[in-house]
């Protein structure tokens, strides 16, 4: 801030600063002679002054002109007066001896509080309701914005703390969002759909790039799964950008790890199985074919599953065509639309063992179109032979 | 000094020459210099004690109080000469001038006593020398009482302290290491002298020549004040130190201010019975705030509590020095309000500082009445705080903080930077922060977009921007007759 001008105390200042007897005070005399008469009496003092003694009254009007200038500090500022964007609800009811276990020490050696006994008192606070006191709310911050990998405290405030303010704390999180950090395991707790939206939107200052998107996304999931492998686990929140991850992420074995997260996820998962159908379909030059069993897992009874893999019999990798065969024979109704194309594998595919494995799906396929003995079971006359 | 008919001046037991006195001077200037004076009018009073082994005699020279000047003959061989002018010759050009006076005119020197602290500084530097001489076989010397020790320590604590801010005027660059160091020291020194403002101010200031990330400008200015605010402990507890007080100051002053230059801490018995009790008080608390005070290697713990009854912002404080914060008791934090039968409330400023006995204490049950209670004793005149602030601040050694409890017509943000409260009549006060890693403000906005469109009350600090040289309000609290958030750590 702007130093308020005044010649006289500036030339007290500067005497005090470089001394009387290097920097002399025939400047300060002659600020003196014009001194106001508040200071008529130890401005003629230090005027008649030899400079030995100068100090002396150097420091008495030094002291006299800076509590002059003290009152006459005023307060105030000029401009209107933005009105205040209503809605948020804080509450300031920890108890002291709580607040304090969680507010760091600034003294150098101060004994800090251990991380666990910090992280009790915030688990304990999420279960009374006080962990979202206003006033911590700062310290949380600086806790997600940490670097430190091992950071229990961070972590805690990451996955319970935070969470427990709700939706009105997004807006404090987004200048620190980034798709790796606490930050985003904490928002995306909250609101997930918000928090991917907001990491893969243009920024303000230029437009983010498709790579720039991809490496967000990526970092981002890889932080879910790396959350989820520490004892957390993956809710429905995280489907849309499991999904965008499908979609992005440039690493086969990265993309493995995805779709096995969504069979991880069951039922809860379901509603990505088109895109998990469409990276199987688009991974390269050949198909991944360890995306086949994540396919299985979430849509035995889908035909899209189906149709894909009827594709996939057709791919030039024999591996692909072996998995496509066998996994075909595990569907339900669908698989029947792949009966003349196993046939057709089972006479020319080059490969003895993708014949094989044809002709066995498409007996076992078969054998569900001709039920022989069924009804001799049901009618209880004569057992299957 | 006239002399009466019949008057029989006092000799010294030894003779002087002029030739003697220009063997002391530490040079050809100052030896001119102590004849001009010899021969002026400067000197007053200049007597000879009974037992002629003293001269003494006050010099008026750039002082606002005439310097006193003496020479002591305790060993009339090696004369002592002592000076309170800032001159930083030894012996200076007045103790040379005194002696050169009595060379030439010892008819004009009257009968004069040296003063007790002069008595004291003669027989400290006996004991000295007898030590130096007879080793740990010196004779001993009758024992003091522990406050005449101490009274003794705070007199030599404080002229080292006037010796080393001349010294500073006089050299400068007093941010520099070699500066810094003797900061430290003296500082000590102030500290086993039990000169707690002159200690804590010493230690801001050797903090503030330490300190990083700190502008040339800024750290300039600020020093200049603290060497100023040292000054003035110096001038004003050495009054202290001889029984008087200013005339006009109030008598609470007075009883503050000892308390805080001189490190006379008061207990609550005593404080009542000097007739600062109170009784029947009902207190409720707006904020709490604990902090590391690097300079008073203290963490001061305060509950900032307003009394319902009369509106005034009191403080109860605990200091808990950092080494051994453990035995001294935390301040309590009151989250309902509080009844005390009977309480000390110290002399002081605008906010006292109020303590009372554990078994003095009810705590009450949380009410929605106290609030509202505390949100009516806002004040709504900003003016008037403001006028009453600085009316404190005229007090060189008055704390330079204040708490208000303001009632806000508006508050909010102008620009990006600023965050105001302002009044029903549009008088404003800047809302700003004092630390770096923690903002209240932050706070404040975001309760109030809490408290929306009722007016809140903001519990505020006031202090002054040294280098702005504005009155700034660091939030407290922001307070409805509904809702009462705190705002600070």
């Amino acid at each position: 801030m702007a130093k308020e001008k005044d010649p006289l105390i500036d030339a007290l200042v500067a005497t005090v600063h470089a001394g009387v007897e290097a920097h002399g005070i025939s400047d300060l005399r002659s600020r003196a002679a014009q001194a106001p008469e508040e200071f008529a009496d130890v401005a003629t003092r230090l005027r008649a002054a030899d400079d030995d003694e100068a100090p002396g009254p150097v420091l008495e009007f030094l002291q006299a002109a800076l509590q002059a200038r003290l009152l006459r500090a005023d307060a105030g500022l000029k401009g209107t007066i933005d009105e205040v964007t209503t809605g948020s609800h804080w509450s300031t009811n920890m108890p002291a001896e709580s607040f304090y276990l969680l507010v760091p020490e600034t003294r150098p050696f101060a004994k800090k509080v251990k991380p666990e006994v910090q992280v009790e008192a915030i688990e304990t606070a999420v279960r009374l309701g006080t962990a979202t006191d206003l006033r911590l709310l700062q310290i949380y911050l600086k806790h997600l914005d940490d670097k430190k990998e091992d950071s229990p405290v961070g972590d805690i405030i990451a996955q319970q703390a935070i969470p427990a303010f709700g939706p009105a704390i997004l807006p404090e999180l987004w200048p620190t969002l980034g798709p790796d950090n606490r930050t985003f395991s904490a928002a995306s707790k909250i609101d997930m759909q918000a928090t991917l939206k907001r990491l893969t939107e243009k920024s303000p200052d230029k437009k983010a790039k498709g790579a720039d998107k991809q490496s967000q996304v990526t970092k981002a999931v890889d932080k879910i799964l790396q959350d989820a492998s520490e004892g957390g686990k993956v809710g429905a929140e995280s489907l849309p950008i499991l999904k965008l991850a499908l979609k992005y992420a440039p690493e086969p074995a990265f993309r493995r790890k995805v779709a096995e997260t969504l069979a991880g996820m069951g039922k809860d998962a379901a509603e990505a199985l088109p895109d998990l159908v469409d990276a199987f379909e688009r991974t390269g030059f050949t198909r991944d074919y360890n995306l086949i069993r994540p396919m299985m897992v979430l849509g035995k009874e889908s035909v899209d599953v189906a149709d894909s893999l009827i594709r996939a019999l057709e791919d030039r990798d024999s591996t692909v065509r072996l998995m496509a065969a066998f996994n075909v024979g595990q569907m339900g109704e669908p698989a029947m639309k792949a009966l003349n194309a196993l046939e057709d594998l089972s006479e020319r595919d080059p490969e003895p063992k993708i014949r094989d494995q044809a002709a066995k799906t498409l007996n076992k396929l078969r054998a569900r179109l001709e039920p022989v003995g069924m009804e001799l079971v049901l009618d209880g006359e004569a057992t299957a032979s | 000094m006239p002399h009466t008919p019949g008057y029989l001046p006092m000799t010294l037991n030894v003779s002087i020459t002029e030739e003697m006195v220009r063997g002391l001077a530490p040079d050809d200037a100052t030896w001119k210099k102590a004849e001009d004076l010899a021969g002026s009018e400067r000197f007053q009073n200049p007597g000879v004690s009974a037992d002629g082994t003293w001269l003494v005699a006050d010099a008026k020279g750039s002082g606002k109080e005439p310097y006193q000047v003496s020479a002591d003959f305790v060993d009339p061989n090696s004369p002592f000469l002592r000076s309170t002018s800032p001159s930083r010759q030894t012996p200076d050009k007045y103790a040379l001038a005194l002696l050169l006076k009595y060379a030439r005119q010892p008819d004009s020197f009257g009968n004069r006593e040296p003063g007790d602290d002069l008595l004291a500084k003669r027989e400290k530097k006996v004991a000295a020398d007898e030590r130096k001489k007879f080793g740990p076989g010196a004779p001993k010397r009758e024992k003091k009482s522990a406050e005449a020790k101490m009274q003794m320590a705070q007199r030599d604590g404080l002229d080292a302290l006037d010796r080393l801010l001349v010294e500073l005027v006089a050299g400068g660059h007093w941010f520099e290491e070699g500066h810094i160091e003797k900061l430290e020291r003296v500082s000590k020194t102030m500290g086993d002298a039990h000169l707690p403002a002159a200690t804590y101010t010493l230690r801001r200031l050797l903090l503030l020549g330490k300190q990083k990330g700190i502008g040339d400008e800024e750290r300039t200015f600020v020093g200049a004040d603290l060497i100023a605010l040292l000054w003035s402990i110096v001038q004003r507890a050495k009054l202290y130190l001889d029984g008087k007080a200013p005339e006009g100051e109030p008598q609470d002053v007075t009883d503050a201010l000892i308390e805080e230059l001189l490190g006379k801490p008061y207990q609550v018995s005593d404080l009542i019975e000097k007739g600062y009790g109170k009784s029947d008080l009902s207190l409720f608390e707006l904020a709490y705030e604990r902090t590391d005070d690097d300079c008073r290697q203290q963490r001061i713990e305060v509950s900032n509590l307003i009394d319902l009854s009369s509106g005034d912002l009191l403080q109860s404080i605990a200091h808990r020095p950092y080494k051994g914060v453990n035995p001294v008791p935390e301040q309590s934090s009151y989250s309902t309000p509080v009844s005390v039968s009977q309480a000390a409330v110290y002399p002081g400023f605008l906010n006292r500082r109020v303590q009372w006995e554990k078994n003095a204490e009810k705590i009450e049950r949380a009410s929605p009445q106290a609030l509202e209670t505390a949100y009516s004793l806002a004040v709504g005149d900003f003016s008037a705080i403001l006028e009453a602030y600085r009316d404190q601040l005229r007090h060189p050694l008055a704390p330079r903080e204040g708490v208000f409890l303001l009632q806000c017509e508006d508050a909010g943000r102008i620009g990006d930077r600023h965050v105001v409260l302002e009044d029903a009549s549009g008088t404003r006060i800047e809302a700003a922060d004092r630390r770096k890693d923690y903002s209240n403000v932050a706070n404040l906005m975001r309760a109030l977009a809490m408290i929306g469109k009722d007016k809140p009350a903001v519990l505020v600090k006031l202090f002054v921007q040294p280098m702005s040289n504005t009155i700034v309000a660091l939030p407290l609290a922001a307070l409805t007759s509904k809702q009462h958030l705190r705002l600070g750590l």
